[in-house]
């Protein structure tokens, strides 16, 4: 893959990466700054992937781990408390706290099939999980949400 | 989404995506040029172990098994009793790398899925103190406090860190890993499954726990033992987790530690190798496993279908049809032709796919990459001819003299052409312009990028643009689609059947190039590539064609060709193709019904690990399937049936077309 391609691709993934980061950071500043790490650890570590047909999950993979990287550095640093809170409200602040509520192993496989569009085998290769652990995990938050909709 | 009754946006749950975020990407990217792209100097420690690990025939349900309580507490009860229904190698084996000792303490085998248990401990009179992968040196030592095992654990005050304890044992931090590499039912050729998991986290004594599961049809199979070629490092820790280099260590694959408990691989099996400064992180060591038929499975299955009599619905008027010509006629034509000329080679395309024409064959990876034609994609002269192999796969890269640039790597191949620069300009972050130059795609060549989109879907529709002449300026659809198939022919693949088609006469070109535009403002597309459509010309006119391989596409096999074909000739290329038939092994008799295999489906979907009912059929198909056995990988016939579940979940399954049996699936 060439620079062009390689920036088309990642052009293309802005919108999903910042809404995947943000399923873990919740915090618009982490989120840039994971997407800009994302960017530049996806160039230097373009020799490893090893077909292209699977760059959106490949590039996903190490915005997640970008992602870890920053809440490990923000919990040593500062108290979870002290995180500034979403300067723009989402359209529906109680489906954000219900969906934020759910523990990330669940949240994140959620977020990335049901609004990313990704595939469960998609999924499964961005969280290095096996397909079936990912639809059990993606089954289980929705039945997590679905409960707490209920009992709205 | 959520509630059949009440659709549920999850997009509703985020904030708009702030400008700043493609702001952001776009002054990254503009910054690539100064941060070159570079192979890594580390240096892992590293070992390439055999371990055996022998399944054997204890039922887990009279075992105390530590896999299924630690699955259960990392995901959940359901899971933990699943995996209680599995055979268990309770047995414990390890082998020392570095300083470090990795123990398998239990394995499981279930329904394709292997799930392993283990630990890494750092030896008494080892230099190091280990901790895991990503984790910070100033971290308390021996608590999990990101929840990376079954739980966050709180911290007591005066904890000292992973720092003040190796300071203190005048030790170095040492980061321990491990992971799976390639794997093998029985005595198969070990081979990489799709993918895996892995969580490792540390405990109080200061050991790192790990759990590994990994799930895959075409390796895992009910068999007596199973070989794991595990890789496992230890390397330095730095403060960016980064690993530097340490003499690589080897185990040879043929010195395997024996099945009996706590088995240790004596130090002097390990063989030292000199410092590697190889790029890639190469990194191998092999676990074997055994297990048994699992005949409490069958009947676990047997007896959860009986409770399921709900009959699928078949969705008989919208099944998928097999991969047809654009023009059917025509296509059958020339498949007849050549029918004759393919029938040693591969397995022709046949309307009706019989036991006679779909034999059992041996896969033989591709090889194309030292034998191609160069001048077959470009004849003018070769400026650059670049290889490089990484994790034992071979990269080729050319560059022609008039800009053309041929990319090759196992299985695939990319050609496009490039004239002069373009400027990828982007914005630093304070928002100040950055220069970026590279080389710039022709016309013709972007204009291919609508072809691509048109067939996988526009953007903001995601619909397939059709066909409108088959006649342009300079070209037709005849004279193309042969250009293509003569390239086909020359890379020896004979068997693709052409199955789209779109014309890009130049009022369509510009029409789809303002089309695309207006995506782009509506935030529906996202480039920084050239769009130069309003500059394309009748010269830029041409067809875009997309070819499959029917018998293969269905699965992991999956064989494709793109081809954008103008006056000039053919200008872009994009080829997917992994591997090849190669000998008959055998020819089979008969081959069972799909009625029999669809009626078996709703109780293995009812026994599987996440159950779920079968609520209509959308395709039946016979294609064929790679499975590994001892001389590498075979391509079986199978029966590939796609269906829906509840919630319009969307599964697929292979059952092996001879026996009936099921062989793989996507739950």
């Amino acid at each position: 893959m060439d620079e062009n391609s390689f920036t088309s691709e990642m052009m293309q993934c802005t919108q999903m990466f910042y809404r995947i980061a943000f399923t873990i950071l919740r915090n618009r500043e982490d989120c840039l700054d994971a997407m800009q790490e994302t960017a530049f650890r996806a160039w230097k570590k373009l020799g490893s992937l090893r077909n292209e047909r699977y760059f959106r999950t490949w590039a996903t993979r190490i915005l997640i781990n970008e992602c870890k990287t920053i809440l490990r550095k923000r919990r040593r640093n500062i108290p979870l408390e002290d995180i500034p809170e979403i300067a723009t409200e989402p359209p529906d602040p109680t489906l954000a706290l219900m969906l934020h509520d759910l523990p990330e192993h669940l949240r994140l496989p959620l977020v990335m099939f049901y609004l990313e569009g990704m595939t469960e085998k998609e999924v499964a290769y961005a969280l290095r999980l096996p397909q079936t652990t990912v639809r059990g995990r993606i089954a289980r938050a929705k039945a997590r949400l679905r409960k707490e909709l209920e009992e709205l | 989404m959520i509630n059949n009754n009440q659709p549920v946006n999850l997009g509703n749950a985020f904030p708009p995506v702030p400008e700043e975020a493609e702001k952001t990407m776009r002054s990254s990217l503009a910054q690539l040029q100064k941060r070159r792209r570079v192979y890594p100097k580390r240096k892992f420690a590293l070992i390439a172990a055999t371990v055996l690990i022998t399944v054997s025939l204890t039922a887990i349900a009279a075992f105390h098994s530590q896999v299924a309580e630690l699955f259960g507490k990392l995901f959940g009860k359901e899971t933990q009793q699943w995996i209680e229904g599995g055979v268990v190698d309770p047995d414990g084996k390890s082998f020392t790398l570095a300083g470090a000792t990795f123990t398998i303490d239990e394995c499981v085998y279930r329904d394709r899925g292997l799930y392993f248990l283990g630990s890494v401990r750092a030896d008494a009179d080892a230099k190091v103190v280990i901790l895991p992968p990503d984790w910070d040196k100033q971290a308390p030592f021996g608590y999990d406090i990101y929840g990376a095992g079954p739980e966050a654990e709180i911290v007591p005050e005066g904890a000292k860190s992973y720092e003040q304890v190796a300071a203190e044992a005048k030790k170095e931090l040492a980061v321990a890993c491990i992971g799976i590499d390639k794997l093998a039912s029985q005595d198969n050729v070990l081979l990489a499954p799709e993918c895996y998991g892995t969580t490792i986290y540390p405990i109080k004594d200061g050991s790192l726990r790990f759990a590994l599961e990994v799930e895959d049809g075409s390796l895992i199979m009910p068999a007596d033992k199973y070989q794991v070629q595990m890789y496992c490092r230890v390397g330095e820790h730095t403060d960016t987790w980064d690993m530097t280099v340490r003499p690589t260590i080897e185990i040879a694959t043929e010195q395997l530690v024996e099945p009996a408990a706590s088995t240790q691989t004596d130090v002097s099996e390990v063989k030292e190798e000199p410092v590697q400064d190889k790029p890639e992180e190469k990194a191998e060591s092999v676990v074997s496993v055994q297990t048994v038929p699992v005949a409490q499975k069958e009947q676990a299955r047997e007896t959860v279908a009986s409770n399921q009599t709900e009959e699928p619905v078949v969705r008989k008027e919208q099944a998928k049809e097999e991969p047809k010509s654009v023009e059917t006629n025509q296509q059958q034509a020339s498949q007849a032709k050549d029918d004759k000329e393919q029938k040693k080679d591969a397995p022709a395309v046949k309307e009706e796919p019989t036991p006679e024409n779909m034999p059992v064959y041996r896969a033989k990876k591709w090889e194309f990459i030292e034998k191609i034609d160069l001048a077959l994609f470009n004849q003018s002269e070769v400026l650059k001819d670049d290889r490089r192999v990484q994790r034992n796969e071979t990269f080729r890269s050319v560059s022609y003299q008039d800009g053309g640039s041929l990319e090759m790597s196992d299985g695939c191949i990319d050609y496009h052409e490039t004239k002069g620069e373009w400027n990828y300009s982007g914005e630093d972050n304070y928002g100040k312009p950055v220069d970026n130059y590279g080389p710039k795609e022709t016309v013709a060549n972007q204009v291919a990028d609508l072809g691509d989109w048109a067939y996988f879907g526009w953007p903001g529709t995601y619909e397939q643009l059709p066909l409108e002449k088959t006649s342009l300026t300079y070209l037709t659809l005849d004279e193309a689609k042969a250009q293509a198939e003569a390239m086909l022919k020359e890379l020896g693949l004979k068997d693709f059947v052409n199955t789209y088609a779109i014309d890009l006469g130049v009022d369509r070109i510009h029409a789809l190039g303002e089309d695309l535009k207006a995506c782009e403002r509506a935030g529906k597309y996202s480039t920084n590539c050239p769009m130069e459509y309003d500059l394309a010309t009748v010269e830029d006119e041409g067809f875009y064609l997309y070819y499959e391989q029917p018998l293969f596409n269905k699965t992991e096999l999956s064989a494709n060709a793109s081809f954008y074909v103008t006056k000039k000739g053919i200008v872009k290329v994009g080829v997917r193709r992994h591997y090849e038939p190669g000998d008959i092994i055998e020819t089979p008799e008969t081959f069972v019904s799909s009625e029999s295999v669809i009626e078996r489906l709703p109780q293995d979907m009812a026994s599987a690990k996440y159950p779920d009912k079968v609520t209509e059929i959308i395709d039946t198909s016979l294609c064929y399937y790679p499975l590994a056995d001892k001389k590498g990988v075979k391509l079986i016939p199978v029966w590939h049936i796609e269906f829906n579940g509840s919630e319009n979940n969307h599964y697929w399954a292979a059952y092996d077309a001879v026996t009936g049996k099921f062989v793989d699936g996507n739950f």
